[in-house]
């Protein structure tokens, strides 16, 4: 099913008076339920923009982005947020919350005026942290936590949302490997049992390849090539835009 | 042929000490006694006046001594000199010399005015405030005939211009002149007098000080003369009220100010206002108080007491008693305002906002006086009519 | 055992608002308790409680009665009940702000709208006061109105000012920025006024800048009360957004919160508490920075819907401290509120913030 549709978008950012900056021009692209989409791309290319266009935090210049049959622009921040769920790479600052706070803060588009929590939305957030494994830090604050286990929460933050996308700029940027690959693997598991699409942009490449369903290439002109980790030729091309030699790479 | 020349010789004589003695004033200042004043005194030394300001301790003022001089006279002496020469006390109050008589002042109250019209010394006059201060037409009017420079106050003094009226000197007032004006004008070296009429905790006291200003310009004669009348009526007036009120009767209370921003600031039982309140024979309620200067109290406190009152003096800002009880309703209360016996002290105001009872009040307090026992005590002075005081309506 | 130690937190929680609830009920019949008058404690709950007996003109009540009836009932409760509101309203602004803009330095003074109100009593008190006899007379209201008015409209130009830029600018600490610079500007005109003003006038203005609670009468109070409660009530619906904000902007985005909506609302509540306060009490200053870490401290949390009534009613018992030590001094004197706000606070705040081992962050 497709969740996500990208038509001729035109991406940048708009200087007040000074006009637009483009960065990626004539765009499409999309996203369908259960599967993740790895995004790669050398340095400054434009894959944040893209991520955070097609998330809604950023107007696109040109062109449409469509949840399923609603323009995103048409939707109001809240139906929006209970489609797609981010997690950046940012660490947060809020030092003194507790990781319970963080995780039922991501029921925010589903939850009372209040604020307050039914039932229901206390178990998502209960599932939300066994899927991300992340149970017993459920009432550690976030300046206990370490990098790795507060990216685990972030996710299951973004979990508890129940989007129907999640959509990850570079969130195992900050993570030492046995994380990375930690994560990574969670991801994996989260589309396959919940069904939830996830967009996910890296720079580590291998475990990009190993867990992507299907792999956007953009390269340093903004163009995004579309492909799979089992493409050779597509592999190729993704070794020449980010000029690695063959055998540096396993894929 | 001899006898001519003994009538010639005698007219030379004549002549001639006239001269001297009217050539660079070589007329002897004489010294005057200070009677109610506690911030001045006057001594005598041979060839100089010397005019000590001595600020009541509490205050925190440094006393300083000038020594008047005649201009001809001891040329090229330094105070310290001056100090030694006439066994000057040694104590830590400065010595100055200002040279008399003044010929240029520069007043920066209006409180200093007044005394030089009565004093004729309206070319004296060099330099003021701002014009717009200033109640008396009659000075207003020299000032804008003359076009003498206005020369600001404290934070906004224009040095510049009280440079360029240089020899004059400025007459500053001692409470104000300690730290914005007289370091600034002591830098660049201008003269400057402090006169502490404001300490004066006496109607009297205060109003001496006109024999402070005679004696800096030459007038110190004719300030005493203008002074004792003024004080012979005062007490003229005092000793009435004295004798016409018998233990028995009744002497009104009086309550000053109102409330403002949760304070009621009420002037203090040992001061100016309160003094005149008994000479009046008026019954201030915070007689008892130790305060010279201001009482500022809760303003639950300062009603508590207001209620007693039976008259009501004094509202700055306000002109009508419907403003007074728009300033705060709970006023209404009051005996003295459901009786309508709230007075205010501002019968003489130009629509600029300058008041005359701090102009011309001061120095003339025979008329407060002369008022505030007339709305005390009415039958003591029929037929009087009110100078610097109006009932609010 | 991680149920327990949820639990545990629960009641810890409850077990703090009750103290502070008590705190400031025992503050507030403090405050209209004591004072610079003394009332013997009988007198002073007959008068409250039933008033029906004090109140009639008829009732044969001596001069020194009826004296103390109106102290109680006219100056020390609305005095009680202005310092109660001022108290919950600064400390709610102060909150706001300092989530608003992350800053733990925030206060409701930040966006200029204090030196916006201050501007207006300014203009008002050196420029048409004492003069303007003439021109005020010709109101329908009096100088103390205009000099409230001159608080609510100067405050409001400046919000209005800061919320038209705040549409166009995105980013929040430029609006920190932009506030500040019209705080500067507004208080450099204030100094204008006063190095032309004549010191008597300056003396009047000075007073005001102390700040105090006791100038209000129940008149007044019907005005700040209505306004007051619906900015808390404002703030309240607030709450959710808010803490959303607490994980930075755009992760709020992300959750469904309507960031410039939001952001101008949090900004008007702030402003109009602020504003209000200002106008009817003069400056106070402190309560609205310090109160709000007090609740962060104390409650350990950065939820605002813990820190919303902690901040009410910490803001409130803070307020009527301040009050009620102010007016300590013996017959009838008084002392400046902010002088008393500041020196009273500061070592709490300062102990509050030692203690709680801060991070990284102050949220």
């Amino acid at each position: 099913m497709k969740v996500l549709d990208a038509r001729s978008i035109h991406t940048g950012y708009r200087h007040g008076f000074r006009g637009a900056v483009t960065i990626s021009e004539h765009l499409s692209a999309s996203i369908f339920s259960g599967e993740v989409v790895g995004l790669v791309g050398p340095n400054g290319c434009g894959k944040s923009t893209l991520l955070r266009s097609l998330s809604g935090l950023q107007s696109v210049l040109d062109g449409k982005v469509y949840i399923g049959e609603t323009e995103i622009s048409h939707m109001s921040p809240l139906e929006r947020a209970r489609k797609i769920s981010v997690v950046l790479t940012e660490r947060v600052h809020a030092g003194h919350l507790k990781a319970d706070t963080i995780v039922s803060l991501g029921r925010y588009p589903h939850s009372r005026f209040s604020g307050g929590l039914t039932a229901h939305d206390r178990y998502v957030v209960e599932r939300s942290f066994s899927a991300v494994g992340a149970e017993s830090l459920r009432y550690r604050t976030i300046d206990e936590l370490s990098d790795g286990e507060l990216q685990k929460v972030m996710v299951a933050r973004a979990l508890a949302q129940e989007p129907q996308i999640i959509m990850m700029d570079e969130p195992t940027a900050f993570l030492d490997v046995t994380r990375k690959v930690e994560l990574m693997d969670l991801l994996e598991t989260i589309t396959r049992t919940q069904g939830t699409a996830v967009l996910v942009s890296s720079h580590d490449l291998e475990l990009l390849m190993r867990i992507s369903t299907r792999v956007w290439l953009m390269d340093e002109s903004g163009r995004l090539h579309k492909g799979t980790p089992q493409d050779s030729e597509f592999k190729s091309l993704i070794r020449n835009v980010f000029r690695i030699p063959a055998h540096y790479v396993s894929f | 042929m001899l006898f001519k020349v003994r009538e010639l010789l005698k007219k030379v004589l004549i002549g001639s000490s006239f001269l001297l003695l009217s050539v660079g004033n070589l007329l002897p200042l004489t010294a005057l006694s200070v009677e109610y004043a506690e911030g001045f005194s006057v001594e005598e030394r041979p060839g100089l006046i010397l005019l000590n300001v001595h600020p009541p301790e509490s205050e925190g003022y440094n006393s300083i001594s000038y020594a008047l001089v005649g201009r001809d006279k001891f040329q090229g002496l330094t105070a310290d000199q001056l100090r030694e020469r006439f066994s000057i006390e040694a104590n830590e109050s400065e010595l100055q010399i200002i040279r008399t008589p003044i010929t240029q002042l520069i007043p920066l109250s209006t409180t200093f005015l007044p005394p030089l019209l009565w004093l004729d010394l309206d070319d004296v006059l060099s330099g003021v405030d701002k014009v717009d201060y200033i109640y008396s037409q009659k000075l207003r009017d020299i000032i804008n005939k003359r076009s003498i420079p206005q020369v600001g106050n404290g934070p906004s003094l224009d040095m510049e211009r009280i440079v360029q009226l240089q020899p004059a000197v400025v007459m500053a007032n001692i409470t104000q002149g300690e730290w914005n004006v007289v370091p600034k004008l002591k830098d660049a070296s201008i003269p400057v007098v402090l006169n502490g009429d404001y300490l004066e905790t006496t109607p009297l006291g205060r109003a001496e000080w006109i024999k402070f200003i005679g004696l800096l310009c030459g007038k110190g004669e004719e300030a005493e003369e203008h002074f004792d009348s003024m004080a012979d009526r005062y007490t003229g007036l005092q000793q009435m009220v004295q004798a016409e009120l018998s233990e028995n009767t009744k002497r009104p209370k009086v309550v000053m100010n109102r409330p403002m921003n949760g304070r009621w600031v009420v002037p203090g039982g040992e001061g100016y206002m309160a003094q005149f309140i008994e000479d009046a024979g008026g019954d201030y309620l915070w007689s008892s108080d130790s305060h010279s200067s201001s009482l500022v109290l809760d303003a639950e406190a300062g009603f508590m007491k207001a209620r007693l009152a039976d008259l009501w003096l004094h509202q700055y800002g306000i002109t009508s008693l419907q403003e007074l009880s728009q300033a705060d309703s709970r006023l209404r209360r009051l005996k003295a305002f459901q009786s309508k016996q709230v007075i205010n002290n501002d019968a003489r105001t130009t629509e600029a906002g300058s008041n005359d009872f701090y102009e011309s009040g001061p120095y003339q307090p025979d008329l407060i006086l002369a008022d505030l026992i007339s709305l005390f005590h009415p039958s003591l002075l029929p037929g009087h009519s009110l100078h610097y005081y109006r009932f609010l309506e | 055992m991680k149920q327990g130690l949820q639990k545990h937190s629960k009641t810890g929680i409850i077990l703090r608002f009750l103290l502070i609830l008590g705190a400031a009920f025992f503050l507030f019949a403090l405050d209209v308790f004591k004072g610079s008058v003394d009332i013997p404690l009988e007198r002073v709950l007959g008068i409250l409680f039933s008033p029906a007996d004090w109140l009639s003109e008829t009732s044969g009540l001596g001069l020194e009665q009826t004296g103390q009836r109106d102290i109680i009932l006219l100056f020390r409760l609305p005095r009680a009940v202005t310092a109660l509101l001022a108290g919950m309203g600064l400390a709610l602004s102060g909150l706001f702000m300092q989530t608003l803009f992350r800053n733990p330095l925030a206060g409701p003074s930040v966006l200029g709208i204090n030196a916006g109100a201050n501007l207006g009593v300014a203009l008002v008190v050196l420029v048409l006061g004492g003069a303007a006899g003439g021109f005020v007379a010709a109101l329908p209201f009096g100088m103390k109105a205009l000099v409230t008015g001159a608080a609510v409209v100067g405050a409001g130009a400046v919000l209005g000012v800061v919320l038209l830029v705040s549409r166009f600018i995105g980013s929040v600490t430029l609006l920190l920025l932009v506030g500040l610079m019209f705080g500067y500007l507004a208080n450099s005109l204030v100094t204008l006024l006063i190095h032309f003003s004549a010191a008597g006038r300056v003396q009047a203005y000075l007073q005001w800048t102390f700040g105090s609670f006791g100038a209000t009468t129940w008149k007044d109070i019907y005005i700040m009360m209505p306004v007051i409660g619906a900015a808390i009530l404002l703030g309240i619906l607030l709450i959710k957004p808010l803490n959303a904000l607490l994980l930075g902007e755009e992760y709020a985005r992300s959750m469904g919160v309507a960031l410039i909506r939001v952001r101008m609302t949090v900004i008007m509540v702030g402003a109009l508490l602020a504003g209000v306060v200002t106008a009817f009490c003069g400056p106070v200053t402190f309560v609205g920075v310090a109160v709000p870490h007090l609740a962060r401290g104390i409650f350990r949390t950065a939820d605002h819907r813990t820190l919303v009534p902690a901040s009410l009613l910490l803001g409130g018992a803070t307020a009527l401290t301040a009050d009620i030590v102010s007016h300590l001094p013996g017959q009838g004197g008084i002392l400046p509120l902010n002088s008393v706000t500041a020196l009273l606070g500061v070592p709490v705040v300062v102990w509050v913030l030692i203690r709680s081992r801060t991070g990284r962050s102050f949220v």
